[in-house]
């Protein structure tokens, strides 16, 4: 199982790859929008967690670019970001987002625990 | 006897090699006396040389001679030899130079023969001879030795460069003349360019001589003066002549240099030669000359002033130009001779001029005069002020005078003018005078008629009445003057007819002033000219007597001058010609007067009807009158006020007010009008409209004073108070609108120009939805004129219009209709106020707020998730220390990301940012949910939780995200502050509006959520700080130092929001209860 992690902060793609790769996954990092969907396309992943605030291409881009495409559409989006509106993430979640975490409000481990859980039901 | 006639061997050699050259004689002599072969041959050639020798010997320009060295005797000379030194061949041959002195310098002789004596030669030695008549000249000297017959021989030869000395001295000397000129000297080429400039040349220019030479000298000429300068160069090569003129150079420095150039150009050489000088300064000092003059003559033209003098010996006089032009004399003609200049002035004045002049010459007494001009060229008659002074000469004696004139025609002619004004007002107030005194008709005709013509100097006078016959005849009733039978014959009528179109008959016809300026050329006057001229009269004025505006008869003045009658005459004497009219009707009219009084009663009468005040007072301000209205204005009884001043009531404006007052109706002798404030009898102050109108008396002295007043208090106050509103209306910075019931605009305030852009006028009779075009939906509207039309109250909302450009705002509006007593809707006003900026704000503000917390929770997630892991093994296993520390790390996160979310919380609640998104919510699910959360808690500490939800109570429309908070926390305090194996109490209960419950009273119907814990309680001291702002009671400190103080700052804020109260009561020790009262009805918010 492949899961692609956009996020721009190194320090915490870090996290999310070590915690991935523990549970088993094959992970890869996007650091901007535009590599997101470059990667998209050669790595082709079976889930993919998203930040929002990203340089180049923002993440609500990028839902937006992969959820108006036919070949990517079902690949099940998770939004991780501190962006913690409401409007963000009614937004987010309306653009066709499987789930949405903010970062600083849940440990790491629930995190995964959620995307785990979202690859499940996807399948 | 000439050597060469001897025709020896030897000269005969000499010949044949000879080439004019004294060196190859030389020569050839020695080549013949070696070589002494063939001779016969050589004879024969000789012989025919000898003679091309001797020619040339002889012919040649060169001075020659051969000298034996023995004795110094000359033996030869040729003729330029005796062309140079005068001497003739006889005299030298023979002699020795030093016999015929012929050296001039004795010296120059000696180092001459030593230096042929050294080298046998000397070439081109310069040297003075003398002349036989004794003149020097300067000689190119050469010699050669050589054999002759066996005896050393000198051939000298010599040129003559006296004049070439001459020459080049004469060179030297133009070169310095050239070299020392202070003026510019040029030679240029034929193409223009500087060919010699010399140093004066440089200095004036300031150029170096390099700048110059081969430089176009047109390229220094001023841009402005090159093309003048090229033609005249032109002109001056074509025509060959030298010539003169100026023009401006530019220095190297740029000043300006004006120069006077003399050129000549020489044809056959083409080249130009030119001096210049620098005329700069002079051309300065001429202009400033000039200007100095041009100044004087302005001054003199500007004060009118003219100057002049006369030499008597030689009768010649000098003016000034504006002397000619005081005069009227053309400037472009001499002055004439003073005899002819005296012509110019009146007789008059030229015999006092005359008398003047004379007594000036003869004793030296200066005069000053003021002469009258009646010089024919000039229109008007002219004034001047003449002065005059005598000029001496060294002894003392008169020689002529010279003086100054000044135009005074103004002012002389005002000065009549006013001499003639005073005479004029001395008639009228004689007349007035008299218009007093008269006691009858008759009387006062006569005396008015000697008054005019005495005082007024005039010619003649008469009065005639228009008879009412058929003839319409104008019958004389006085007559003063001279001419008196000229009246006998006048036969004047007043129809319209030849002898009725006079200026007297005109006058009573259209009862205007007719004036006759000159009765010789007026055809009006055709049939009295005759007459008026044998009677000396030269112009007229008839003047209408009139009854009201009826004439009756006529005044009429006659005159010896031609246009006597100005404007300020004619006016008095129309004033005195009404006197005269008013005091003749007067008199007649007197039996009238007395029917008049009866008249007057009425009036009276009417005057007390009126209930505006109004008061008579006598010239000094005694009230004389007073009316009924004045009692009731001024509460003073007329008893009370008669015999006073009107400052019984008045007196309360400022001193400059009365001052206007006085003088409009003294000076100005004019009614004044104008608004004031005076004070009742009781002490009351009211405004007043007064108008005072002064009456005058036959003097024209006022007599009485009248005076108006109106009460206008109560309609000040009113039209003050609603100028206050207008004013307050119109400069509010919301929109005010109101419209008639339908709708339509009846007024606009300034601010809805500014905030759509429509003028109050273009919006007052339109339809407010047709102006405004708002985009919002049909149910708005729906909404909005039910709200306003049948329910007749209040609509508030937030609505988007059109400015008149197409941009779209957001605003609040708020219409209320204004009702009559029968609640029927007499008109809407609307306001509304533009808050597109604000909400613009809002925004910003929103997604500042985002953008920060997003940054500070990155770095604090990094620092959580990592603990988190350090602590979960990821990196290995802990040891106790490092476990407690890393503990410690991750708590104080979670408690940061606690204080940014209250922050965040709080940032919004305080910015109005909190988006109320109305649901239907059931409180008790709610309310179960919340408990679920703290379930955790609650279970560890053992707590004991008592639910008491009252049966069917109803879903409130609420903000559920808001609610929550609010629950969260009252809950989540509870269980905190509740030692273990407490009670919590959770109660809901619905309660109607008015109802008291723990001591407050429901303004609507609303749930009560209550909330009791058997905690450690708030003390009393502290209870009034716990919804500020980081407040933390000291109890709750001890009990647990993480807390921030925001909880329930923020509960508070939020039911604030959600239109509820929460309140509590403590002990300390026992526990707590908190009340929240939610409303039922929705509260209408905007935000």
């Amino acid at each position: 199982m492949k899961i692609l992690v956009i996020e721009d902060e190194e320090v915490l793609a870090k996290v999310l790859e070590e915690k991935l790769q523990k549970s088993g996954y094959d992970v890869a990092i996007a650091a901007d929008g535009e590599a997101a969907l470059t990667m998209t396309k050669s790595f082709s992943p079976d889930a993919i967690v998203l930040d929002l605030l990203l340089p180049k291409k923002s993440g609500f881009e990028v839902l937006e670019i992969l959820k108006a495409d036919d070949a990517f559409k079902m690949i099940p989006v998770v939004v991780v970001s501190n962006l913690g509106e409401d409007s963000d993430i009614k937004r987010a979640l309306s653009l066709g987002a499987a789930d949405y975490y903010v970062k600083s409000e849940h440990p790491i481990n629930e995190i995964i625990e959620k995307i785990k859980n979202v690859l499940l039901h996807s399948k | 006897m000439s050597l060469f006639s001897k025709k020896t061997k030897e000269t005969q050699s000499i010949i044949d090699s000879n080439n004019g050259d004294a060196g190859r004689v030389v020569r050839a002599i020695e080549k013949n006396s070696v070589h002494g072969i063939n001779r016969e041959n050589i004879e024969q050639k000789a012989h025919e040389s000898e003679e091309k020798f001797a020619a040339a010997f002889n012919t040649s320009p060169g001075l020659m001679a051969i000298t034996r060295i023995s004795d110094g005797k000359i033996l030869e000379v040729n003729e330029s030899y005796s062309r140079m030194l005068g001497y003739s061949r006889d005299e030298s041959v023979g002699k020795t130079t030093a016999e015929l002195s012929i050296w001039a310098d004795a010296a120059d002789r000696d180092r001459f023969v030593a230096a042929l004596q050294k080298d046998g030669q000397v070439l081109d030695f310069e040297t003075v001879l003398r002349r036989k008549d004794g003149a020097i000249i300067t000689v190119i000297d050469s010699a050669r030795m050589f054999d002759l017959q066996g005896k050393e021989c000198i051939l000298s030869t010599a040129y003559d460069i006296t004049e070439r000395k001459r020459l080049e001295v004469e060179r030297e000397q133009y070169l310095k003349f050239f070299e020392l000129s202070t003026d510019i000297m040029v030679i240029a080429d034929p193409n223009g360019n500087f060919k010699k400039v010399n140093p004066t040349c440089l200095q004036v220019l300031g150029y170096t001589e390099s700048e110059l030479i081969s430089k176009p000298f047109i390229d220094f000429v001023l841009k402005d003066d090159k093309q003048s300068t090229l033609d005249e160069m032109v002109r001056q090569i074509k025509s060959g002549s030298s010539l003169s003129f100026e023009n401006r150079y530019v220095r190297k420095d740029g000043r300006v240099m004006r120069l006077s150039w003399h050129a000549n150009y020489d044809k056959i050489e083409g080249i130009t030669y030119a001096t210049a000088r620098d005329i700069t300064e002079r051309k300065e000092m001429e202009e400033k000359l000039r200007r100095n003059e041009e100044e004087l003559n302005e001054a003199q033209r500007i004060g009118r002033i003219g100057n002049w003098d006369w030499d008597i010996a030689t009768d010649t006089i000098n003016w000034s130009k504006e002397y000619y032009s005081i005069i009227g004399f053309d400037p472009s003609q001499k002055p004439p001779s003073y005899e002819e200049h005296l012509k110019a002035y009146t007789p008059e004045s030229a015999t006092r001029l005359d008398a003047a002049v004379k007594k000036n010459t003869e004793t030296g007494e200066s005069y000053e005069l003021d002469l009258e001009f009646a010089n024919p060229k000039v229109p008007a008659s002219r004034w001047i002020a003449a002065r005059s002074e005598s000029i001496r000469d060294e002894k003392g004696k008169i020689i002529g005078l010279r003086g100054t004139a000044q135009d005074i025609t103004d002012r002389k002619l005002v000065e009549i003018e006013l001499v003639k004004k005073n005479r004029m007002l001395r008639i009228l107030s004689n007349v007035n005078q008299e218009l007093i005194h008269a006691a009858d008709e008759t009387s006062l005709i006569d005396e008015i008629s000697r008054i005019i013509v005495d005082i007024g100097s005039y010619h003649m006078l008469w009065i005639g009445f228009a008879e009412q016959d058929e003839a319409k005849t104008v019958r004389p009733v006085a007559q003063v003057g001279f001419g008196t039978d000229y009246l006998s014959f006048a036969k004047i009528s007043w129809a319209d007819d030849e002898h009725g179109r006079g200026p007297t008959g005109t006058a009573i016809r259209t009862g205007k002033t007719q004036i006759s300026r000159d009765i010789l050329k007026d055809p009006k006057m055709t049939p009295w000219r005759e007459a008026a001229v044998k009677s000396g009269y030269k112009s007229s004025i008839a003047l209408p007597l009139s009854s009201g505006d009826k004439p009756f008869g006529a005044l009429n003045i006659y005159a010896t001058e031609t246009d006597t009658f100005n404007e300020v005459e004619v006016a008095i004497l129309e004033e005195i010609s009404k006197d005269l009219a008013f005091g003749i009707t007067t008199l007649r009219e007197d039996v009238a007067r007395v029917e008049g009084e009866e008249e007057l009663k009425k009036f009276k009468m009417a005057i007390d009807a009126v209930t505006d005040n109004v008061t008579i007072t006598d010239s000094e301000g005694i009230i004389l009158y007073a009316n009924k209205g004045a009692e009731d204005v001024t509460g003073y009884s007329r008893e009370e006020s008669i015999g006073k001043k009107p400052s019984l009531w008045g007196g309360h404006m400022s001193k400059a007010f009365y001052e206007d007052m006085w003088k409009t109706i003294h000076e100005g002798k004019k009614p004044f009008k104008s608004e004031l404030i005076n004070r009742r009898k009781e002490g009351t102050l009211y405004t007043a409209e007064l108008s005072i109108s002064p009456i005058f008396d036959k003097s024209g002295n006022e007599k009485y004073f009248i005076g108006v007043e109106r009460d206008i208090t109560e309609a000040k106050v009113l039209a003050n108070d609603l100028l206050k509103f207008k004013l307050a209306l119109d400069n509010a910075s919301d929109q005010v609108i109101i419209t008639d019931p339908e709708g339509m605009v009846i007024y606009a305030n300034a601010a809805v120009e500014k905030i759509t852009g429509y003028k109050s006028e273009e919006a007052i009779g339109k339809k407010s939805g047709v102006l405004w075009k708002s985009p919002m939906p049909k149910e708005y509207y729906q909404e909005f004129w039910h709200t306003i039309k049948e329910l007749k109250t209040t609509f508030i909302g937030e609505i988007q219009n059109k400015r008149k450009n197409g941009e779209l705002y957001t605003a609040m509006i708020s219409v209320s209709p204004v009702l009559d007593e029968k609640r029927d809707i007499l008109f809407f006003v609307g306001l509304e106020r533009d808050i597109t900026k604000e909400k613009e704000i809002d925004t910003a503000k929103s997604e500042f707020i985002s953008l920060a917390s997003h940054q500070m929770r990155t770095p604090l997630t990094a620092i959580n998730w990592y603990a988190e892991m350090l602590l979960g093994g990821d990196a290995g296993t802990l040891n106790t220390k490092q476990k407690e520390y890393f503990q410690a790390i991750y708590t104080a996160g979670q408690q940061m990301n606690e204080i940014i979310k209250s922050f965040l919380h709080i940032l919004r609640l305080e910015s109005g940012m909190i988006a109320m998104n109305l649901v239907s919510v059931n409180i008790e699910d709610v309310m179960r949910m919340m408990l679920k959360e703290s379930q955790l808690d609650i279970d560890k500490k053992h707590l004991q939780v008592v639910e008491h939800y009252k049966e069917s109570v109803p879903s409130l429309k609420i903000d559920i995200e808001l609610i929550r908070v609010v629950l969260q926390n009252l809950i989540s305090n509870a269980v905190k502050y509740t030692p273990e194996k407490g009670k919590i109490t959770i109660s809901l209960d619905d309660v109607a509006q008015g109802e008291i419950v723990a001591g407050k009273t429901a303004t609507r119907n609303s749930l009560l959520v209550s909330i009791r814990d058997t905690g450690i309680g708030i003390p009393a001291g502290e209870q009034s700080q716990v919804f500020s702002k980081f407040f933390r009671a000291e109890s709750a400190k001890r009990w647990d130092p993480n807390g921030n103080g925001l909880g329930l700052y923020m509960t508070n804020k939020m039911m604030d929001i959600i239109g509820g109260t929460i309140w509590f009561d403590s002990e300390e020790g026992k526990g707590t209860v908190f009340y929240a009262l939610l409303p039922m009805e929705e509260k209408k918010l905007i935000q």
